[in-house]
């Protein structure tokens, strides 16, 4: 008699429709990455995906000599680029990094010394990004002046953007499931402990117990850590290599 | 995106926070967070009640109950009323603009009015955030799906639960609410168990597209169950939650959505283009009234299904109390059954027929059924008596003629289609009514012994549930009974019960028996099902239930009895040791969920399907040989042929294939098919192919070629399995959801005998060993056994290797030559169908004749001329010889006495032999040339006083001349008389059978008749509409059969030149025709490769068309006319029996036609009493009809089963 528990659920469960937060940002990528897909819904998600993914991008460029306006206008460019011609099908089952693949796809388009010409013929791309120039000024000038290569600073900015890309989605998320306020009051105690009285504000704030606002701080950890993990994880063909991107994120941003 | 900020240290670690960093956040301290493995996360608090997460508004919000495409469900309480309710959160997403916020709100409250106890009540509707909720009862059963998750419903708590769901969503419809996604997890049941539909509309937008999708096929909405229109269009009206209410009707029924697949395309791929699985086909128990009600509620076109949720609870009462269903058109049978059912009396008295027949096989309460007989008698006759000279006084001789003829032709038509049992009830009909009709009779005969019968035996067996299946085991003496609660062991003779296999409660619906017939299995396909495993010897399970991983398609015995191969939605086909249950060989592994299986008979070969795709493994080595070249649908059936060297395959779009299985090649050949194919089965030697399918048909193929072989075979209804008798050479049989079984002729199609009645629909048959006994079984529950009567047409089938040439009679009719293209002559018995001698040639034989003595035979070939050759071993005053003519002898004949032999050649030369002379034979004369080289001799005949010769030979050309037709003095070769006037080639002529005529066939539509002395024309020209391909005279010389291409015999009357009998039509072009030796019949061959013969007198059709499976190329009369030898274009001559059967049948034959058929008893009580007194009087008078009578042949064939069947 056989009972392995391996295989003992392997078959199909009924359709199971149940979506946690890491589905939500599945969603969100393979909308990015569906070829031959249009429609709002795309142009959506990437504006998205732009949005969290664009100052790599552009410290990239200015590291390598553009000067801000000209960064602006290939980061612009860029991304325009990537939603229009499809290029980041192959992240679809990929097996480097995505950074790496980013990374790669970036340079070929700098490479390409037409890219210029064509960028005014086509009057700046279908898709505007609304970067602010003044912001990105600001931060790249924050940048610690050191002799780190482009591609360094880009790895590393990259790992910042997908923390905060992480986080703005599980907040986005929870917010749809309703526990928006929970999120707003208790997204601070992700990377830290909460100091004397802080969790009992919350409590009053929430209108729960403090036990309570332990318990969901605990709860919210998980799904942050799920978020993140649900981020570098997208078209990894093997799921394994999930940890081996964690270290990479983790190695990047050490200094 | 961040905002620029001063870099300070993390408090946590020190590491500087940068402006880039996640707004308040330490990446470093984010990041080790998200390093933690699974183990080091602290655990999640376990959810207590007393601990809220969260607050929305008047409730405080506890544990997720369930996630859904629409939103996350939560258990809350109001903090106020102190009330636990539940709450739903909707996707902010779906509601982001305050407009559709407020159409939202609006919505709800009308949604929150709606007050149905089968309705989840809605309390509150609010929104926080931007994130709309509401909060509802909250009920704790558990949902539908969640209810058959382990087990199907049975068929009437479905029922009964849908009825009440579609009531509730009535009561919604007529507030102008629609649910927009029913479903089984939306239907959750209270503490009484009753339904409670919830999730009611509010989650979607307006009048929009409720379901909405991801790229990569997460359907945000519930891909299974959504209607097409729906699902590929996003329209929704009532009739779109009709078929949600269908669809949790299929769910319950089959434990399983009415689609399914892998991917969100992959569903809707289907819902474009295929129809559900019916549910019987998953869960064989569901009755098909209900199936009827779920797939007319599933129906592709909106305007096909239920106008309402209410009209669908309505059908669904109907079929609750037993009363015939709206959802389609109830057929006769089925009527008739109903009928019965409501009236428990007569049902009881008709299944009496079933007990009472054949009885002298049984001893049954004879005193009681007499007294029975006796009472029921008096009544009948008496309804009867009146009956009958109500209709004399109504109709005049002559009005009844006409009756009787129109009659016969309608019957004529039930008889060319599978409903045979209508032919015969008017026959029966007309027999009543004209008792010594010239034909009737004759013909009903023809329709027993040519087209077979089924005769029902006593077979005591009523089971309580469904059949679902038959097994005999021990060559035929045990029958294994199997239904969905076990099986029973019964002997096949007595019935009576040996061992019974019991599962308790549990459920099972598909069986199969091990090669050596010593164990069976039986399951059920539903995830987690059980796989039982008995020996036949204890009824002791063998090993414990197996608990299956998935869902069992199909499982399968290896040849060896070893192990047990199952599959079925899991991605491996697993092998199970059938002593202990242990999986003790590796499973093979396919990229997904499989659907069908086979193995090949040595057991060498495993196939496996997933969707379109086969996969083909070596089994020894557990190796995949190859993939094979995909069907554009799921692969439903597999079967391998004896030898293990093909495939078939056969898929829900109703492709069916035939690959090698030597190599990954593409198929040999497909062919495609109305609907879903249900079964497939090789022949023996894999010549034909069985395919059946859903939508009622049953076709044979030709292996090779891939083309259909023979007739389509269809039943009223869905065919559930077709097989061969078990040397695939008699019968062919079809059981159906039509309430019949069928038989078939295995060769050719044909209907053969009645449908076998049940009532209600067929699931299993089992043909004893023998194939002279068939069992049938289903949905009533009883077991019926019928004794086939040989069909026994074709007496004896002559086999040859390839194309039989030439089939002749002995001139006493006890022999027969053939010869074939395989380059051999048989001599037959033509009493017992053996070969006597064989002989091998060196060229292929072009014919074959006897010596007018009966005791040598002539054989002409390319390369030795014409042999005579001694079939006795001291053939008297003769010696063998070989007559060489200059080319090859294309047609030959001898003289009265066989002291001449001529021959005509395919370069159209004409010989004449004396072949008195003991050492050598002796020209004639010189070889007759042909005037043109073009010409071929076709026909050459002594006249019957043999001083003339008629040489024929033609030249297929257009021609001024295009043949050359002479009447020749036979021992001069002198012309005597040229046969000139038909204006186009001619096909053949005869002497008359005084010599003083001779008649021709004409390519240009005429016959003509010539003078026999000198060839002169009368000026007799007998016309058809088309070439006339052959003619007769009469042994009496008055009448000429003619045979045209315009697919008619015509007969005429030499002294009037007019038709002297109605024509005689066949289906195709006639060919052949000849007349009996006594004159009273006809005998017509046509190119659909029937014969038949016909009354002189009337010309109306006296037998069956008589079927071979190639055209008829020659077909004649034993000497003493009472059985034919026909020469199709296949590998066989046929020798049929036909006897000459007169008018005025017995009354027994009338009265066995009417019980078989069940003639009017669906409206008439009275008869039904007069069937079941008169049965068993009618076998007895079957039993007592006299030796002398010509009438009791048939009876002894009814009764005994006749000779054996032949030999194939």
């Amino acid at each position: 008699m056989k009972s392995d528990a391996s295989t003992a659920h392997k078959f199909p469960a009924p359709v199971n429709l149940a979506m946690g937060s890491p589905q939500f940002m599945t969603t969100r990528w393979t909308m990015v990455l569906a070829a031959g897909t249009d429609g709002p819904g795309r142009d959506a998600a990437m504006e998205q995906f732009a949005q969290a993914y664009w100052y790599p991008t552009y410290a990239f460029i200015r590291k390598r000599g553009q000067d801000a306006e000209m960064a602006a206008d290939l980061t612009q460019e860029f991304f325009a680029q990537l939603l229009e011609k499809n290029w980041l099908a192959e992240v679809d089952r990929r097996g480097t990094r995505f950074s790496t693949l980013l990374l790669n796809i970036l340079r070929n388009f700098l490479v390409d010394e037409h890219r210029r010409e064509t960028r005014v013929k086509r009057g700046g791309g279908q898709m505007t990004l609304s970067l602010d120039l003044v912001s990105a000024e600001g931060w790249f000038g924050a940048e610690p002046q050191t002799d780190e290569s482009p591609e360094r600073i880009f790895e590393r900015r990259f790992a910042l953007a997908v923390l905060s890309s992480a986080l703005q989605q599980l907040g986005t998320d929870l917010r749809t499931a309703g526990r928006g306020r929970q999120f707003d009051a208790l997204s601070a105690f992700l990377s830290r402990e909460p100091g004397r009285g802080e969790y009992d504000a919350a409590a009053a704030t929430l209108g729960i117990s403090t036990n309570a606002v332990a318990a969901a701080v605990l709860r919210l950890r998980r799904e942050y850590r799920s978020a993140v993990r649900a981020e570098v994880a997208v078209g990894l063909v093997d799921p394994q290599q999930v940890d081996e991107e964690m270290r990479h994120l983790a190695q990047a941003l050490s200094t | 995106m961040p905002t620029p900020s001063p870099v300070l240290p993390c408090p946590d670690c020190g590491t500087p926070l940068l402006s880039v960093s996640p707004v308040g956040h330490c990446p470093q301290c984010l990041v080790r967070l998200s390093l933690l493995t699974e183990e080091e996360m602290p655990p999640t608090p376990p959810s207590s009640s007393t601990a809220p997460w969260t607050i929305l508004e008047d409730y405080e919000i506890y544990e997720e109950l369930g996630r859904g495409g629409m939103g996350i469900v939560y258990r809350g309480r109001h903090r106020r009323l102190a009330r636990w309710v539940a709450v739903k959160v909707l996707r902010g997403g779906e509601l982001a603009d305050a407009k559709a916020r407020r159409r939202f709100q609006a919505e709800a409250e009308t949604v929150a009015q709606l007050q149905h106890p089968g309705i989840v009540t809605i309390h509150d509707v609010g929104e926080e955030q931007g994130v709309c909720w509401y909060s509802m009862e909250l009920v704790p059963g558990r949902n539908l799906e969640e209810l058959v998750r382990q087990q199907p419903l049975d068929a009437k708590a479905a029922a009964l639960m849908v009825q009440d769901i579609a009531e509730a969503v009535a009561h919604a419809h007529q507030h102008g609410v629609l649910h927009r996604d029913l479903k089984p997890s939306n239907v959750i049941l209270d503490a009484e168990g009753k339904p409670r539909v919830t999730d009611f509309g509010i989650a979607r937008r307006g009048g929009e597209a409720a379901p909405t999708q991801t790229a990569t096929g997460q359907m945000l909405g519930s891909p299974g169950y959504t209607a097409p229109e729906q699902g590929l269009q996003g329209l929704a009206d009532a009739r779109t939650d009709v078929y949600g209410l269908a669809s949790i009707l299929y769910h319950l029924l089959t434990g399983r959505p009415p689609f399914q697949g892998p991917t969100l395309d992959a569903i809707l791929v289907q819902l474009r283009e295929n129809e559900p699985v019916p549910p019987r086909r998953l869960n064989p128990t569901v009755p098909r009234d209900l199936e009827t009600i779920c797939l007319k509620g599933l129906a592709r076109d909106p305007g096909k299904r239920y106008p309402s949720a209410q009209a669908l609870a309505n059908d669904l009462q109907l079929y609750l109390t037993q009363r015939p269903i709206l959802a389609r058109p109830v057929s006769l049978p089925e009527q008739a059954w109903r009928w019965m059912k409501r009236r428990p009396f007569i049902a009881t008295l008709l299944a009496v027929i079933l007990l009472v027949t054949v009885a002298a096989f049984i001893l049954i309460d004879q005193a009681r059924r007499q007294e029975l007989s006796a009472r029921q008698n008096e009544s009948a006759a008496k309804i009867l008596a009146e009956t009958r000279s109500r209709e004399l006084d109504q109709a005049n001789q002559r009005s009844r003629d006409l009756l009787d003829t129109t009659d016969l032709e309608r019957a004529e038509e039930w008889f060319r289609t599978s409903e045979r049992d209508r032919g015969l009830e008017i026959l029966g009909k007309i027999l009543r009514r004209t008792p010594d009709h010239p034909v009737a009779g004759p013909r009903l005969a023809s329709a027993f012994w040519h087209g077979g019968v089924a005769m029902p035996v006593l077979w005591p067996i009523i089971e309580k549930e469904e059949i679902l299946k038959l097994f005999l085991l021990e060559q035929g003496k045990s029958i294994l009974v199997c239904t969905c609660r076990g099986a029973v062991l019964r002997d096949a003779e007595s019935g009576q019960e040996i061992r019974r296999f019991s599962i308790g409660d549990e459920y099972v619906s598909h069986f199969i028996l091990s090669p050596d017939g010593s164990h069976f299995c039986a399951w059920h396909p539903n995830p987690n099902g059980k796989l039982f495993h008995w020996k036949v010897a204890d009824a002791e399970l063998v090993f414990p239930p197996l608990q299956h991983p998935g869902w069992v398609h199909v499982a399968s015995f290896t040849p060896d009895g070893r192990f047990i191969l199952t599959l079925g939605s899991e991605d491996e086909a697993h092998f199970w040791d059938a002593a202990t249950g242990e999986e003790s060989l590796p499973a093979l592994q396919h990229p997904g969920p499989l659907f069908a299986g086979a193995m090949s008979v040595d057991g060498t070969l495993a196939a496996t399907s997933m969707n379109g795709t086969i996969f083909l493994w070596e089994l020894p080595t557990r190796k995949l040989r190859c993939m094979l070249p995909p069907f554009s649908a799921t692969v439903g059936q597999l079967a391998f042929s004896e030898d293990n060297s093909l495939l078939a395959a056969g898929s829900f779009a109703g492709e069916v294939g035939v690959f090698a299985t030597a190599k990954a090649a593409p198929a040999l050949w497909k062919g495609r098919l109305g609907s879903e194919v249900s079964s497939l089965q090789f022949s023996p030697h894999a010549t034909r192919l069985l395919t059946a399918t859903k939508a009622k048909v049953t076709r044979l193929w030709k292996t090779q070629e891939g083309d259909f072989l023979g007739r389509v075979m269809s039943h009223e209804d869905e065919v559930r399995s077709a097989q061969f008798d078990p040397a695939a050479e008699s019968f062919i049989c079809t059981v159906s959801s039509d309430g019949t079984a069928r038989l078939w002729d295995a060769h050719t199609g044909r209907a053969l005998a009645q449908p076998l009645q049940h009532g209600e629909r067929v699931n299993a048959a089992v043909f004893t060993p023998d194939h002279h006994t068939l069992y049938t079984a289903g949905a009533s529950g009883v077991v019926e056994r019928w004794n086939i009567l040989p069909s026994v047409p074709r007496l004896w089938h002559l086999a040859h290797q390839k194309t039989v040439t030439s089939a002749v009679w002995s001139p006493d009719g006890k022999q027969v030559a053939t010869t074939s293209d395989d380059q051999t002559t048989t001599v037959w018995n033509a009493q017992t169908g053996t070969a006597m001698v064989s002989n091998k040639h060196r060229s292929v034989p072009s014919f074959a004749i006897f010596h007018p003595h009966g005791d040598g035979l002539l054989v002409a070939s390319e390369a030795a001329g014409a042999r005579l050759k001694a079939l006795t071993p001291g053939m008297p005053n003769r010696a063998t010889y070989a007559l060489e003519a200059g080319g090859r002898q294309k047609c030959g004949a001898y003289n009265s006495d066989g002291s001449r032999y001529a021959a005509g050649t395919v370069d159209g030369r004409f010989y004449v032999w004396d072949t008195r002379t003991p050492e050598a034979e002796k020209l004639l004369f010189a070889p007759i040339l042909p005037h043109k080289p073009e010409l071929s001799a076709i026909t050459v005949q002594f006249s019957p006083d043999g001083k003339r010769l008629l040489t024929i030979a033609a030249s297929g050309a257009e021609d001024e001349h295009p043949y050359e037709a002479k009447l020749r003095d036979a021992e001069t070769g002198t012309v005597l008389g040229e046969l000139n006037g038909h204006s186009d080639d001619i096909y053949g002529g005869s002497f008359s059978p005084d010599g003083a005529l001779v008649a021709t066939a004409g390519n240009d539509n005429t016959a003509r008749v010539w003078n026999g002395q000198n060839g002169q024309a009368t000026g007799q020209v007998f016309r058809h509409h088309a070439s006339v391909r052959c003619v007769a005279f009469s042994p009496d010389g008055s009448l000429l059969a003619t045979a045209s291409t315009d697919h008619q015999c015509r007969l005429w009357s030499l002294k009037t030149g007019q038709l002297a009998a109605p024509i005689m039509l066949h289906q195709d072009q006639v060919h052949q025709v000849r007349f009996s030796p006594d004159g009273m019949r006809l005998l017509t061959a046509c190119a659909d490769g029937t014969v038949r013969l016909w009354a002189v007198a009337t010309g109306l059709a006296l037998t069956e068309e008589l079927p071979s499976p190639g055209a008829v190329s020659n077909a004649t009369f034993s000497p003493d006319g009472q059985r034919i030898l026909v020469c199709s274009q296949d590998a066989a001559a046929r020798i049929w029996d036909v006897p000459n059967f007169p008018p005025r049948p017995p009354d027994w034959l009338v009265d066995l036609t009417e019980m078989l058929t069940f003639a009017d008893y669906e409206n008439d009580q009275a008869k039904i009493l007069q069937i079941v007194s008169r049965y068993q009087q009618t076998l007895n008078a079957i039993r007592d009809e006299p030796a002398a009578s010509p009438w009791r042949s048939l009876a002894i064939r009814l009764l005994d089963r006749g000779t054996p069947d032949p030999k194939d």
